[in-house]
């Protein structure tokens, strides 16, 4: 296994050098100059000639490359252009609240999703199954933007009963110790900012979790259907085990290991940020943050956020992989 | 008798009664501790005002710092950390007496030796490329002294009437910024800043706020609230929601949609304050460009464009239809007497024929794809502007790039490539000075002039409107300035976004405050429990 480990992480060093090698070409072919925003109105073209030799910027695009790589290799994700602050610690800053939303709800989603997709496959072609099909597929095409803005209005604006936007509340700000609120709120035994806490995570996670549902839900509905067919299963039924036991403990089981690929690829994409929802509910996490370094082309933000978010996704895939293994004894590395 | 005499004044005193329990309940109530929320769109971008441009940035040090002289809430000036001042006769040397007393948050003096630091450090020759508005500020500045404790000294290359209106940008490069707060960690001063402001900054936690905390010394009087929390809120309709529910205290800059919806949720006022802003329609380097050197066919395009049907569909009431450049917030120049290029289709189909093109033209236009305080609709602007044109055989094609490449490419030295660029400007502050250079010569070739406007008579008007020290003077001249624009048409100016403010009633003096044109007056907000 360590071997399988160690092969899969050798792998991903030329993965992940070829993606911060073109979002490094395509930054600097196809983006515009920094200095003009970094000087606001009063940009005129002499003093962004004079700030881009400043910054360095009118180096050669190799050497750059090379400078660049260089703080890689001493494990420098390089200088914010605007805040002058590491690109690191801005993004370590951001990530508890990022893992916090996406864990949440990967597992409101999953709960949900899963049990609901069980349902759905118990109950094949029943008018419980065709409604929720219909209710999974409607949550997977609602635009999150919509959504999120939807939800404010409802439940914020007009039923008053949860906050509109933000981590915690000011008049209950839990002390932060990890940056993780709902963690931080138990190690320091503040019961009530933990509960305020959990209020603020419910519109977002939501939001993100209305989606997923309906995938989550479709995808075990048809592992499940394919699982029940199986002899093993038709062998349990004639042995007289309660049709709730062959579900529950025959079906399922196995039914699920295809379902954590796509609990696990969800969760890996959330790792990277939702921009739409951390947006609408000013969510400071990595999303925005790359985003928003991309719109003003911070140079170092874009390639580092990238790189990060290639990580992420190789990370999860090789964690999925060995989870597999794990669930799945006909598998074995 | 007595009993009609006594149930007589039994009633009048009932009625006085009655008459001042509504005058008592107007009374501002509110707790000196309360803490203000407001928001921004991002993280700002720096905390040291010598390298703040951007709005986020100004957001936190306009609370933070203070400079030589102040504006009023009309825009005016006042004394600040000057206290008085004189000018020699021939107007190029101000001596300014430091108020005493002044300390900056972390206890040191604000005296005349600690300004003469900070100009130091952010006068042009000295200054980083990165202090943009370096040159903006102290680019007319030949030598500055403090002579003592009290005394600072500045001597000008050319008399220059704007130069204290200039100084009064406390939350850009003007602003005091403590030296030994500075030399103690010249780096970590962008993330810890420490001025003489109402507020002395907490914390900044990213992508989530910025704290300020009252500060009991400010040289001007104890600050009414206990401190303010400026909110990191991306989306203008969360930050819109916040309002409705208490999150926030107030929001400025609402679109004309979220005004209707906030004047008709319960318990929200919302404020207008005087434009400070302009959008505007350039004719690219037009001397370069055949087409539009000939002022017949930019008429043509003038008159062919009904400003204020186009403004009233974009934006309803929010945006002003201009008669001049200069917005009716700026201190001077403001007048109604403009005398325009009416609407005219049919003439401006004449006009083009006279020119040579009986049979329309085509151009191409260049805009951005945001929404900016001087135009909210973003790139909708150009498309009603391109529909509007179509009607008299105008043909344009709108080129629609990010900000950051659009203003790449506004600021080429030539503009290549467009006939027309779709822009604007905010004022940076309030002297009228800060409208007409737009069009100067010194902002030729690669600056805000890009439609490359050269003309002695303008040049020679706004020279004088800068050195006059004739408050009346000065303002005569920027409007002459003005007309000559709206006349040779280097530039057709759209409109001036109206700038509004929604806020809760729980701010008992945001009406009168929050409706000034100088900006933030947050330390003297008070709000009620």
């Amino acid at each position: 296994m360590i071997k399988y480990i160690a092969k899969r992480v050798l792998m991903a060093i030329p993965v992940i050098w070829g993606i911060v090698t073109i979002v490094f070409i395509l930054m600097r072919v196809f983006s515009h100059n920094p200095a003009f925003l970094l000087l606001g109105q009063h940009a005129t073209a002499d003093k962004v000639a004079e700030l881009t030799r400043y910054l360095g910027l009118d180096q050669p695009i190799w050497k750059q490359y090379l400078i660049y790589l260089g703080q890689l290799a001493r494990g420098d994700l390089g200088t914010s252009l605007f805040t002058k602050q590491p690109v690191l610690t801005e993004i370590m800053e951001r990530m508890p609240a990022t893992i916090e939303l996406a864990v949440f709800s990967v597992v409101i989603s999953s709960i949900i999703g899963v049990t609901l997709g069980v349902v759905c496959a118990v109950k094949q072609n029943s008018v419980l199954d065709r409604v929720l099909q219909v209710t999974g597929l409607t949550g997977i095409s609602l635009p999150r933007f919509w959504l999120g803005l939807m939800l404010i209005i409802a439940a914020a604006v007009r039923l008053k009963i949860l906050p509109v936007s933000g981590r915690f509340n000011f008049m209950n700000q839990p002390e932060t110790i990890t940056g993780f609120m709902l963690i931080d709120c138990v190690i320091t035994g503040d019961w009530s900012a933990l509960g305020s806490t959990l209020r603020y995570l419910i519109l977002p996670s939501l939001t993100i979790a209305v989606a997923s549902i309906g995938s989550f839900m479709r995808y075990t509905r048809s592992t499940m259907l394919e699982v029940i067919r199986q002899d093993y299963i038709r062998t349990a039924r004639a042995k007289g085990v309660a049709e709730s036991r062959v579900v529950s403990r025959h079906a399922l089981k196995n039914a699920l290991i295809p379902v954590v690929t796509v609990i696990g690829m969800e969760l890996g994409g959330l790792f990277s940020g939702s921009v739409l929802t951390e947006t609408i509910f000013a969510w400071p996490g990595v999303g925005q943050y790359i985003v928003n370094g991309i719109n003003n082309t911070d140079y170092a933000v874009v390639q580092s956020g990238c790189m990060l978010v290639a990580v992420i996704a190789v990370a999860m895939n090789l964690l999925i992989d060995i989870l597999y293994g794990y669930l799945d004894p006909r598998i074995r590395y | 008798m007595k009993r009609n005499l006594a149930t007589l004044m039994a009633l009048a005193m009932l009625a006085a009664i009655a008459l001042t329990v509504p005058a008592m309940a107007e009374a501002p109530a509110y707790n000196p501790d309360a803490v203000i929320y407001i928001y921004s769109t991002d993280d700002p971008t720096h905390l040291d005002p010598s390298l703040a441009t951007d709005g986020q940035s100004t957001v936190v040090t306009g609370l933070l710092f203070n400079s030589l002289v102040g504006y009023n809430r009309d825009g005016s000036i006042f004394p600040d950390v000057a206290e008085s001042w004189t000018v020699s006769e021939d107007g190029l040397t101000y001596a300014f007496k430091i108020r005493d007393g002044i300390k900056f948050h972390d206890g040191t003096a604000c005296d005349a030796y600690a300004v003469e630091w900070n100009w130091n450090r952010v006068i042009p020759w000295n200054a980083t490329p990165e202090m943009s508005y370096s040159t903006i500020l102290f680019g007319n500045v030949a030598a500055f002294e403090a002579t003592d404790a009290s005394t600072f000294v500045v001597t000008l290359k050319s008399k220059d009437s704007t130069f204290l209106t200039l100084q009064g940008s406390s939350s850009l490069a003007a602003a005091l910024l403590s030296p030994t707060a500075y030399e103690a960690d010249p780096e970590g001063v962008d993330r810890n800043p420490v001025g003489t402001g109402p507020y002395k900054f907490v914390e900044l936690k990213a992508g989530q706020y910025v704290r300020v905390e009252r500060y009991d010394e400010y040289h001007r009087g104890v600050p009414t609230n206990g401190g303010v929390i400026i909110r990191i809120i991306p989306e203008s309709s969360t930050a819109v929601s916040e309002l409705m529910t208490g999150g926030l205290d107030y929001v400025g800059s609402l679109a004309a949609d979220q005004v209707d919806l906030l004047r008709s949720a319960q318990g929200i006022e919302v404020i207008t304050t005087p434009s400070q802003n302009l959008s505007i329609l350039s004719f690219a380097d037009y001397e370069k460009n055949p087409l539009f050197s000939d002022l017949r066919v930019r008429q043509a395009i003038r008159e062919a464009l009904d400003l204020e049907a186009i403004n009233k569909a974009l934006y309803g009431d929010a945006m002003v239809t201009a008669i001049s450049p200069i917005p009716p917030g700026m201190q001077s120049g403001v007048r109604d007497d403009y005398v325009n290029y009416p609407y005219d289709p049919d003439h401006a189909k004449a006009l083009l024929a006279e020119a040579g093109y009986p049979d329309g033209i085509t151009a191409k236009l260049l805009t951005y794809n945001v929404v900016k305080g001087y135009n909210p609709a973003g790139e909708q602007l150009a498309v009603q502007i391109q529909a509007e044109l179509a009607k008299a055989g105008i043909n344009i094609e709108i080129q629609i790039l990010p900000w950051g490449e659009f203003v790449e490419v506004m600021y080429k030295d030539p503009v290549e490539g467009y006939d027309l660029i779709l822009h604007g400007w905010g004022a940076d502050y309030f002297d009228t000075s800060n409208i007409i250079f737009l069009w100067s010569e010194a902002e030729a070739g690669g600056g805000t002039n890009n439609s490359g406007y050269i003309n002695e008579e303008f040049e020679a008007i706004f020279k004088a409107a800068k050195e006059s020290s004739d408050y009346n003077e000065a303002g005569d001249l920027y409007a002459q300035a003005a007309q000559k624009i709206q006349t040779d048409l280097p530039s057709i100016i759209t409109g001036h976004g109206v700038q509004y403010t929604g806020y809760s009633p729980k701010l008992v003096n945001g009406g009168d405050l929050l409706n000034s044109v100088a900006g933030s007056h947050t330390w003297q907000l008070q709000k009620a429990d």
